[in-house]
């Protein structure tokens, strides 16, 4: 005679829980070990895999690539993002994975946290910034 | 450091890809991907095509392409698009006057959206089917003041020149206020 159903779907709760577990707590220290510094900056592979052209990226990839500069360390992204760490390593790593990104030093100092995104505020500052588009692309 | 962004939208296939590869440093980086809304729960998706390209203009500023066709459920892309945002491009296939119709709402989306400067890239000039800018004005009912331009997306100096033209009217823009 077979058991009740609901003492099956509770002993299968409970292994899928443990499992569910086991598996995260391997990703974390996997995670961690592929990518110890979050105080690292990325930047895009010059010469990209062939693969890249089938990456796809969801909406939590595409707010961490539009950050992706050796400027910007992966900590700075993270809170860009308002990201946990795992979150932020389980994204870059996926992105290394698919020869999208690598990881770099830092260039430069390290950013204050105001000056990301923020298009500037006054007036001169920001024709300065439009100025400064026009003559580069002027120049490609 | 500065991120600023411009948006090329545009129809399926009016050249989007084609125009930011163009001017690209990186190698555009291209996707299709569905998307559940509201964390899975609802079934439904929709698929979000972006490109993805960059320009670096000097040690503190970046400006980066993002090619989207602007379907109408795109409010969840719309934090990542319009942050920084300059302006837009919407690009049109010149020879495909049943997509035109579609154009003018993506046109119109966005504005509703992004009360920032726009052009109007007329892609695929160098094709003899293509309709003239002063056509296609007519056919898209576009004001007088709204810039539209001849272009070939894949070609590098013409796309220049559109950005350029968008460029200026953000100065202008700024000179107003
Ligand atoms: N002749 C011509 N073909 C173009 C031009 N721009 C794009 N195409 C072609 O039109 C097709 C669609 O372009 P694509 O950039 O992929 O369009 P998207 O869907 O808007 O990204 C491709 O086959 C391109 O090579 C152009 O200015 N002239
Ligand atoms: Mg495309």
């Amino acid at each position: 005679m077979l058991p009740p159903d609901d003492r099956i779907v509770m002993r299968l709760d409970l292994e899928n829980i443990i499992i569910e577990g086991a598996r995260r707590m391997r990703e974390w220290e996997q995670l961690q070990e592929e990518l110890p510094n979050l105080d690292m900056a990325l930047d895009f592979l010059q010469r990209p895999g062939a693969n890249i052209r089938d990456v796809n990226l969801n909406v939590e990839e595409w707010k961490v690539v539009s950050y992706i500069n050796p400027k910007n360390t992966i900590r700075q992204i993270m809170k860009a993002n308002k990201m946990n760490e795992l979150e932020i390593r389980r994204i870059v790593y996926g992105l290394i994975q698919a020869g999208l990104v690598e990881v770099v030093r830092p260039a430069g100092m390290p950013l204050p946290p105001q000056a990301r995104q923020v298009p500037a505020v006054d007036k001169r500052q920001q024709s300065s910034l439009v100025n400064r588009l026009i003559d580069r692309i002027r120049s490609l | 450091m500065q991120t600023v962004k411009m948006v090329v939208t545009g129809p399926f296939s009016a050249g989007k890809t084609s125009f930011i590869r163009s001017v690209s440093e990186i190698d555009v980086v291209s996707t299709e991907r569905k998307i559940s809304t509201e964390a899975e729960r609802i079934k439904e998706t929709t698929t979000v095509a972006m490109d993805f390209g960059r320009i670096t203009v000097d040690d503190d500023l970046v400006l980066y392409l993002f090619g989207t066709p602007g379907q109408k459920r795109f409010d969840f892309m719309w934090e990542i698009l319009s942050e920084g945002m300059l302006g837009f491009i919407v690009t049109i296939d010149s020879t495909r006057p049943e997509t035109f119709r579609e154009a003018k709402g993506i046109l119109q989306t966005f504005r509703a959206y992004a009360p920032t400067p726009y052009v109007v890239a007329a892609n695929k000039q160098d094709m003899e089917s293509a309709w003239s800018v002063e056509d296609l004005r007519i056919a898209l009912k576009l004001d007088p003041a709204v810039k539209m331009l001849p272009c070939v997306a894949s070609d590098k100096e013409s796309v220049k020149k559109v950005l350029l033209e968008l460029l200026y009217s953000i100065l202008e823009e700024m000179e107003k206020k």
